[in-house]
């Protein structure tokens, strides 16, 4: 049984796009066939971060408008078998898609694999109905940031009115010491305002701009907790039942000497 | 119209009986049509109605009647006795009302099921040319035309009320003629805008107005209450401070609103207290822990 999840967020920069490649490289490397589909036509990204920029030879709208078949604008990752991308136009604009023919699209994506992860675009606008078109279902990213919210709250309203199940939450760019401090929303904060269900937690870390500069999402790194943030929203989305939420990092003196002697497994803490 | 009573009806074979000061009784193929005198008291009338039927009571059972108020101020309870003194005493169904008074043609149509003319224009037709047509059509009444009576309020003697059964998101818009209860949140971005009194069964955070057409009575009642912007009538309130002079907030607490909950501020995190907000005259617009009343005065 396939699905289509698109991943969107309404304000832009939040991580829309990285958490597509890491989703899409999660599920894969749990097994299942996958393609990641840039909808944010004109100002395309997801083909850098995945690294596989140099490989776009077709594109979604070159298939919509007939001039190649799906299966050769497929880009498969340098990696993993089982992960491909369908990379966006940059030449384009998002109007010159329809949600219609999203739909075939996507449609089309569901006979070959089991998870179609659309990457929307920022805004509501055309990118949007366009991205939810063909979904099964929704994950909202957002930042602990009142702007952020305000716009997940916003998608959410529309995901509804849209006619999809209740959307499921990723927050990013998370930092338990900001919290501690009382500099940053907390989880309940968030929460309280979107009330839909929370399906990941992903900390604030530089490795992400590293590896987005290198094209390597960092869902392949065993030792990121970012990583295994993103590897655990993979699981709780095939249905895996009680996945924990990474531990709150201590960060106290006894903890960094535990973190030191290399007693505390992951590195890259919050 | 010439001689209308003489093809048609066979029990009434007087044109016309009068009561000497308030009532005249006419009829017109087969319906009785009964003109009020416009000055008399409605008591006048009534007797001035039995006496005229009482005379010969079975002569006009089983007869359709129409009623002729003209320009005669009737309340409503006394065109229903009417009614019924012709109905139950003497079997004359009452069908229609001439009357111009606006304010009854509802209650008419409505409760006494009459069928309502504005106005009775006697109007002189001209003779028909052809003289052979069999059958006089009934030209006064068929002419006058029913003026169009507004929509119904669904319910006319009490307000609207809308309950949404889901929260409002950013962006969402719920504008009501009446008042509105919510269960769910008002989340920061979304507007409610109502002409009478909002219930928000969860937290408030968003805009809302109360009394948008003007109603400075309306009030703003809600679980936690954190309004972004408030608005009653005509007053508005965007600080929490304004709200509150006189009164030191402790601790803020970090939060998505200007508004952090009125009191109970504990350890830096807040505890919905149920508030209400009303206008207190010229002091504009109060905001007050509920205490299971309407506050002030009222």
């Amino acid at each position: 049984m396939s699905e289509c999840i698109v991943i969107t967020s309404g304000k832009g920069g939040v991580g829309k796009t990285t958490t597509s490649a890491n989703l899409g490289v999660s599920l894969a490397r749990l097994g299942h066939r996958v393609v990641v589909m840039d909808a944010d036509i004109g100002l395309r990204n997801l083909d850098v971060i995945m690294g596989l920029e140099n490989r776009i030879v077709y594109d979604l709208v070159h298939v919509i408008e007939g001039e190649c078949r799906l299966k050769q604008a497929l880009i498969r990752d340098k990696r993993l078998d089982n992960l491909y991308l369908l990379p966006a136009a940059q030449t384009r604009d998002k109007n010159c898609v329809t949600p219609d023919q999203m739909r075939d699209l996507v449609a089309q994506l569901k006979e070959e694999f089991d998870y179609v992860l659309v990457d929307c675009p920022a805004g509501i606008e055309q990118g949007f109905r366009n991205s939810v078109a063909g979904a099964d279902r929704a994950i909202i990213v957002t930042t602990p940031e009142v702007s952020a919210i305000r716009d997940a709250d916003r998608i959410i309203g529309l995901v509804e009115a849209a006619e999809l199940p209740e959307p499921t939450l990723v927050i990013n760019r998370f930092r338990q010491k900001m919290v501690d401090r009382g500099d940053m929303l907390d989880k309940a904060d968030i929460l309280e305002i979107l009330a839909i269900p929370l399906v990941g937690i992903v900390p604030d870390h530089e490795e992400i701009i590293v590896s987005a500069n290198r094209g390597i999402p960092v869902a392949y790194d065993d030792e990121s907790v970012v990583g295994e943030a993103y590897r655990r929203v993979a699981r709780r989305l095939t249905g895996e039942p009680e996945v924990p939420f990474i531990a709150e990092q201590p960060t106290g003196f006894w903890s960094n000497i535990k973190r030191w002697m290399g007693m505390s497994p992951a590195r890259g803490a919050v | 119209m010439a001689d209308p009573l003489a093809a048609s009806t066979e029990q009434v074979d007087q044109a016309e009986i009068q009561d000497p000061s308030t009532v005249t009784l006419t009829a017109e193929d087969g319906v009785l049509l009964l003109a009020l005198e416009p000055t008399a008291s409605f008591e006048a009338l009534r007797e001035a109605v039995r006496e005229l039927f009482s005379s010969s009571p079975d002569r006009f059972r089983g007869k359709d009647a129409r009623v002729d108020l003209a320009t005669r101020p009737i309340d409503l309870f006394d065109l229903r006795r009417l009614v019924h003194v012709l109905g139950d005493e003497f079997g004359v169904t009452v069908t229609g009302l001439y009357c111009t008074e606006t304010h009854l043609h509802r209650y008419a149509e409505r409760e006494l099921k009459l069928k309502v003319y504005p106005r009775r224009e006697m109007v002189e037709l001209p003779e028909p040319v052809v003289v052979e047509e069999p059958i006089v059509e009934e030209p006064v009444l068929a002419e006058v035309q029913v003026e169009e009576l507004p929509p119904e309020p669904k319910a006319p003697t009490g307000r609207r009320s809308l309950v949404l059964e889901r929260g409002l998101r950013s962006g969402q818009v719920v504008s009501f003629n009446g008042d509105v209860t919510v269960f769910g949140d008002v989340n920061p971005g979304a507007q409610l805008v109502v002409s009478g009194n909002i219930i928000v069964l969860g937290a408030l955070k968003g805009l809302v107005h109360a009394g948008s057409e003007g109603d400075h009575s309306a009030t703003v009642l809600a679980f936690d209450f954190q309004p972004n912007q408030l608005r009653i009538g005509r007053h508005i309130v965007t600080e929490r401070e304004a709200l509150h002079a006189g009164q030191p907030v402790k601790r803020q607490r970090l939060s998505l609103s200007s508004f952090p909950t009125p009191d109970l501020l504990r350890s830096g995190r807040s505890v919905p207290l149920p508030s209400i907000a009303w206008v207190d005259g010229e002091n504009g617009i109060q905001i007050e822990a509920y205490s299971g009343r309407l506050p002030g005065d009222r």
